[in-house]
């Protein structure tokens, strides 16, 4: 699912294989051309982003224009993950949005918190679903001004 | 003549007829012989039948006259005799008439044929209503078979004539039904018309002589209640006086011979009668008579005499020689009975004297006199008298001389019986014994100055020698003895009279006092003229010696004893413990001050009150038990219970009783008891700790005192052999409070060898083995190695510190307050040491600690366990509101797109299948939804505000415009009054039930919604009405519960958790809610708010 020759324009972080494919639905049907990189786990997200493990020679340069990040991920988990990013200077302005079936109110207090960009539902209806994922996907990479590094 | 004649009256009747038919037979047959003779001879014989029919004419006259002059004396006679006759019958009768006694002649059928007034009186009947009827009427009808019995059998026995005194006593009945008992005498008569037999009851209500038994019976009980009533009240005075109890007994046994004296007086009353005829000649008298006055003859002698001489007769022996003669003819003019004079005979006897007329038609025919000797009653009311007077006296006198405080009112009161006879000087005599008990030498330990001059003044001391009264006294028999005049009396030799009569003593009465068979000193009375004590004083002073000397005797000891008594009082009042006696009841007779502090009550206000309603009532019996073992068998028993402080308050008391036993009888005399309060032991342990450091402080200076004090109290004891027996006493209970104390006591010199110990914390040490205590305490002290602290804090308190420290002895702990001991100087001559047995406290200590840490460790358990509970909660929470929605949307995701992609490929039915599995995919995430929702209120804080319920309604409503404009809806909404709620949970409760409403009216052509108020048993109630399907009352119990639905969810959309959120939330409020419906009835649900605030 990953290309190398292309920098990916959005890191979706997300262990469910349901949601994975539904999400990816979405955003393909939306025509969404730019580049998605997929990982499954929070560690292999920080990998990523921060070129370790198996990334270790992928170009730090190139960064995905958002990070799509489910909040239930095993190994480490997506408010880590949040955390992690954050809080590191390399990756604090990369907008996060969280994508995740939790309405808790501590999940979305924590995320905010942590400096997440935005708090998306996932609703149980599909329609609704595509219309969130696909507006989350335009709106941060085509209309949203992200700085310059 | 006599009555007995009349029989004979018909044979001389017959008689007389004979005499004149004899005369007639004679006269006739001597004219027969001669008439004949005498005419043919002196008659010529032409002219002899001439004669001879003269001679016939003669013969008829001559017989004719001789019968009327026979038959006229005859009948003349006769007529006499029975003219006599109705003359004896009238006064027969007229004496039956006039007797004091009621008479009733009854005839052989037991009729009544006379009844005289006295009988009328009597039974109450009138002669006239009873003539003619069976004298069954005059008696109770129990009495009727066996009385006619009796009646037939007497009549049957000709043997008697008379029957008196029937020996059992008959009862009367009166015509108004009431009872009385008589004393009846049966005589009988032939009736001289009909010859038919009569019998005459002779008979006497003696309801009065009954009575007068009765009210001496009731005078003696009187009496005796009476004498019952002093005999309490000097029981109670001798209540405080151990002692004086045989002497009780001496009263009581005197009292009780009075009333055995008094039962003997009771007798039946006898009275002497004296019957007196209008002539002034005696009629009758009976023995009675003759002895109550003492005359020799018999009662018969005295019949005819003339009444004046037997007045005469009586006279000398009647007090005062009264003319009796004139005294009765003033009294015989009256008509009327008189009753009651009291006449005094010369010997003393008192005789009741009455009168009674016997009249006959209102004239007087005689009188009757009636003595009764009314002596032993009049005297048995005297004894009486003196008894209670006698009693009173001892009363008064035995209750002063308890009040007297000191020898001297002490004596005055013992005095007053004697001074009030005849004033007096009174001296006390106080006698020092020697070691076999004799007297050997006697002090004047008080006097009274009535005659000045008289006597020796208080203080004087002689030898037994020196007093020659006294040791003639000693001499004798102990008891009262009066000197009437020292100049004539055998105990008093001639020097003796010269001594007294320099002194100024005429008379003297001596009252010896002992206690305990010992003789301890005398009363002496003096007079300077003769004077001698009554025998009724003398009884009194016999019964008031005991007393006298018991209380001469404490009075003395208790001066003697005062000093060291104040000592140990002094000390048991400084002791923190409460130490109290009681009397073996319970009562408090002694508490020392410290109650005021452990219970809040002044000792004062506690001593004489029992123990027992101070006790909680749970441990009432465990006391009550513990006096019980004690009173049996005299131990120390030490017992926990509760007790109430004076603000009500029940503190735990941890109290040591002993007993005190009276040395000699071995008899419980009073419970001696120490008691602390172990309240502040177990619940301040601080504040215990500082009470238990003052505590061993005032121990330790008072034990330091009471030493050095017992010392001097031993050389005391040895110079007053007399007050050994009260020291020992006191020591004892000084013994029993150190002993009870759990604390030992030492002292040790300056080179720290222990010099004496006691307290009751050595049994501790080796109960039982009292061998080993000197070894114990020697291990207490440990002085033999310099650096051990129980050698260093003894060495620290003879440099004069203070120290302390602590010493495990086997099981037990001691702690150990080391202080100087010095001498009267200051200067210090060794330690003295308190350890007190902190056992108990340092395992209540453990135990407390113990506990704490085992509580802690549960503490942080649960907390653990609650802690993790509450994880796996929110992870549970946590899941279902993330890992379960994600499949759902994998569902409808998935079926969409299949829907959406693949649709061509698919039949009709398969898009519908599709559908389906869509629809429910987005019902199961709603009912998700709504039980987060549920279950988030749970945790959720209400915030209670003053709100307006009116505004949330107008919201709700608001929010729901568009369904209301497209349906026909009446909705009433009435003013809510404001109430205190949170306003985001009350707009959720609003509108969930307004949707509710909505809902389920949804079919109706005009639908009606009414929301409102009302108060229903004072609290604010809302409600809101419709008109929709309403629901089946027997599910009310479903409606509220999550999940519960009443209807098809094809009917009516909905998760059945709308309600449950409302309960919850009205519940959060502290509210309730509830619901009523019917069937296509429409339903109203209600809810009330917590109403602290509402209005």
């Amino acid at each position: 699912m990953m290309t190398s020759e292309q920098p990916a324009e959005i890191l979706l972080v997300e262990d469910d294989p349901n949601d994975l494919e539904l999400t990816l639905h979405a955003l393909r049907r939306h025509d969404f051309a730019g580049q998605i990189q997929v990982v499954r786990d929070g560690a292999e997200a920080l990998d990523f982003m921060f070129c370790t493990g198996p990334y270790a020679g992928r170009d730090p340069r190139h960064r995905p224009r958002l990070v799509l990040l489910d909040l239930r991920l095993p190994k480490m988990t997506g408010l880590e993950v949040l955390q992690h990013l954050k809080s590191d200077e390399r990756t604090r302005t990369m907008p996060v949005v969280v994508l995740s079936s939790s309405r808790e109110d501590r999940d979305i207090a924590e995320s905010y918190r942590l400096g997440v960009n935005s708090y998306v539902v996932k609703p149980v209806d599909f329609e609704q679903f595509r219309r969130a994922v696909q507006q989350v996907g335009l709106y941060w990479t085509t209309l949203n001004q992200a700085p310059h590094t | 003549m006599t009555r007995a004649s009349k029989p004979h009256e018909s044979a001389s009747d017959s008689r007389a007829a004979l005499r004149i038919s004899l005369i007639y037979a004679v006269l006739g047959i001597l004219w027969i012989l001669f008439s004949d003779r005498i005419v043919e001879s002196i008659v010529p014989p032409e002219f002899v039948t001439g004669a001879q029919t003269y001679k016939g004419w003669a013969f008829v006259a001559a017989n004719a006259l001789l019968l009327f002059v026979l038959m006229r004396r005859e009948f003349r006679r006769v007529e006499r005799l029975r003219a006599e006759q109705r003359e004896e019958s009238g006064q027969f009768w007229a004496i039956l008439d006039s007797v004091a006694d009621a008479i009733v002649v009854i005839d052989e059928a037991q009729r009544i044929v006379q009844f005289n007034p006295r009988a009328a009186q009597t039974f109450g009947y009138s002669a006239e209503e009873v003539i003619g009827k069976p004298l069954d009427i005059l008696m109770p009808e129990r009495y009727t078979p066996l009385h006619r019995e009796y009646v037939r059998a007497f009549g049957a026995d000709t043997s008697r004539r008379v029957q008196q005194n029937i020996d059992r006593e008959l009862v009367g009945i009166r015509r108004d039904g009431s009872e009385f008992p008589l004393e009846v005498s049966i005589a009988r008569v032939r009736h001289q018309q009909d010859g038919g037999m009569r019998f005459i009851a002779i008979m006497r209500d003696i309801s009065e002589r009954k009575q007068a038994e009765r009210n001496l019976l009731r005078a003696q009980e009187e009496l005796e209640a009476r004498v019952e009533e002093r005999a309490g009240a000097l029981q109670e005075t001798n209540a405080l006086l151990q002692q004086e109890i045989q002497e009780r007994h001496a009263v009581e046994n005197r009292l009780q011979a009075t009333m055995l004296r008094l039962e003997t007086l009771i007798e039946h009353l006898q009275i002497g009668v004296l019957f007196v005829d209008t002539t002034g000649r005696v009629a009758h008298a009976n023995h009675q008579f003759c002895a109550l006055f003492e005359l020799e003859s018999a009662p018969g002698a005295l019949v005819n005499i003339m009444e004046t001489e037997i007045l005469e007769r009586i006279r000398p022996i009647i007090a005062g020689a009264p003319d009796l003669v004139h005294e009765h003819r003033r009294i015989e003019d009256r008509l009327k009975p008189r009753a009651d004079d009291e006449i005094v005979l010369v010997d003393g006897r008192i005789l009741l004297r009455d009168y009674v007329p016997i009249l006959e038609g209102g004239q007087r025919i005689g009188h009757m006199w009636e003595y009764r000797d009314i002596t032993d009653q009049q005297r048995s009311e005297d004894a009486l008298q003196d008894a209670l007077q006698q009693v009173n006296t001892l009363y008064a006198v035995g209750r002063a001389l308890i009040a007297a405080d000191n020898l001297e009112s002490l004596l005055h009161a013992f005095a007053e019986p004697a001074m009030q006879s005849r004033p007096c000087n009174a001296t006390l005599f106080y006698y020092d014994l020697d070691e076999m008990g004799t007297p050997e030498a006697l002090t004047i330990a008080a006097c009274t100055d009535s005659i000045p001059g008289l006597g020796s003044p208080v203080g004087s001391r002689y030898r037994m020698a020196d007093f020659p009264l006294a040791r003639t006294l000693l001499s004798g028999q102990p008891g009262v003895v009066s000197i009437p005049d020292v100049t004539d009396h055998p105990l008093i030799d001639p020097e003796l009279t010269t001594l007294l009569l320099k002194e100024g003593i005429r008379a003297t009465a001596i009252i010896p006092l002992l206690t305990r068979g010992r003789r301890i000193g005398h009363v002496g009375f003096i007079w300077n003229t003769p004077h001698a004590l009554e025998a009724r004083e003398q009884q009194a002073y016999e019964f008031l010696a005991p007393q006298m000397a018991a209380l001469t005797e404490s009075r003395r000891l208790f001066a003697q004893t005062q000093e060291a008594e104040r000592r140990y009082r002094l000390m048991a009042d400084n002791i923190m413990d409460m130490i109290s006696r009681h009397a073996p009841d319970g009562t408090f007779l002694y508490v020392s001050p410290s109650c005021r502090r452990l219970l809040g009550y002044e000792p004062e206000v506690l001593i004489g009150q029992p123990v027992y309603p101070l006790i909680h009532p749970e441990s009432v019996d465990t006391v009550k038990d513990s006096h019980a073992r004690l009173l049996a068998v005299p131990d120390v028993e030490t017992l926990t219970f509760r007790i109430r402080r004076s603000d009500g308050e029940y503190i735990w008391f941890e109290t040591t009783g002993h007993t005190v036993s009276d040395p000699e009888t071995g008899v419980v005399q009073e419970i001696l008891a120490t008691s602390r309060d172990i309240t502040e032991r177990k619940h301040v342990e601080q504040a215990l700790q500082k009470a238990r450091d003052e505590l061993e402080q005032r121990v330790a200076e008072r034990t330091a005192e009471l030493i050095q004090k017992n010392t001097e109290l031993n050389a005391e004891i040895t110079r007053r052999m007399e007050s050994e027996r009260a020291l020992s006493d006191s020591e004892a209970k000084l013994r029993q409070i150190i002993s009870q104390m759990p604390a030992i006591v030492w002292t040790t010199d300056s080179s720290l060898r222990l010099r004496s110990a006691a307290g009751g914390g050595l049994s501790s040490l080796r109960p039982g083995e009292q061998v080993h205590i000197g070894q114990a305490l020697e291990d207490m002290l440990h002085t033999d190695d310099p650096t051990h602290p129980a050698t260093r804090a003894h060495l620290s308190a003879l440099a004069g510190t203070p120290s302390s420290y602590e010493r495990q002895i086997g099981a037990f702990t001691f702690e150990v307050k080391v202080q100087p001991l010095k001498d009267a100087t200051g200067q210090t001559i060794g330690c003295v040491a308190v350890a007190l047995d902190v056992t108990a406290r340092k395992a209540a200590e453990a135990e407390i600690q113990h506990l704490n840490e085992r509580l802690e460790q549960r503490v942080a358990e649960r907390t653990a366990q609650l802690e993790a509970a509450n994880h796996e909660l929110e992870a549970f929470s946590y899941s279902v509101s993330h890992d379960l929605r994600a499949p759902l949307r994998a569902i409808d995701g998935f079926s969409r797109i299949l829907d959406q992609e693949h649709g061509a490929e698919l039949t009709g039915d398969a898009h519908r299948y599709l559908r389906l599995v869509r629809d429910n995919a987005i019902r199961m995430g709603q009912l998700i939804d709504d039980l987060l929702a549920f279950s988030r209120l749970g945790k959720q804080s209400v915030r209670k505000q003053q709100v307006a319920p009116t505004e949330i309604v107008r919201e709700v409503l608001q929010m729901m415009q568009s369904e209301l404009d497209s349906r026909a809806i009446e909705m009433t909404i009435e003013d809510l009054p404001p109430c205190q709620a949170d306003p985001s949970l009350l707009r959720q409760v609003f509108a969930n039930l307004i949707s509710n409403a909505l809902k389920f009216t949804r079919n109706r052509a005009q639908a009606r919604i009414e929301i409102g108020s009302m108060r229903d048993n004072g609290k604010r109630v809302y409600f809101i009405r419709d008109n929709g399907v309403g629901f089946d009352m027997r599910y009310a119990g479903k409606l509220f519960g999550v999940f519960q639905r009443l209807h098809r969810v094809e009917d009516y959309e909905g998760t059945g958790v709308g309600l449950a959120i409302v309960q919850r939330i009205i519940h959060r409020h502290g509210g309730s809610v509830w619901a009523e419906g019917a069937a296509d009835q429409g339903a109203t649900f209600y809810f009330t708010l917590g109403e602290a605030h509402d209005d």
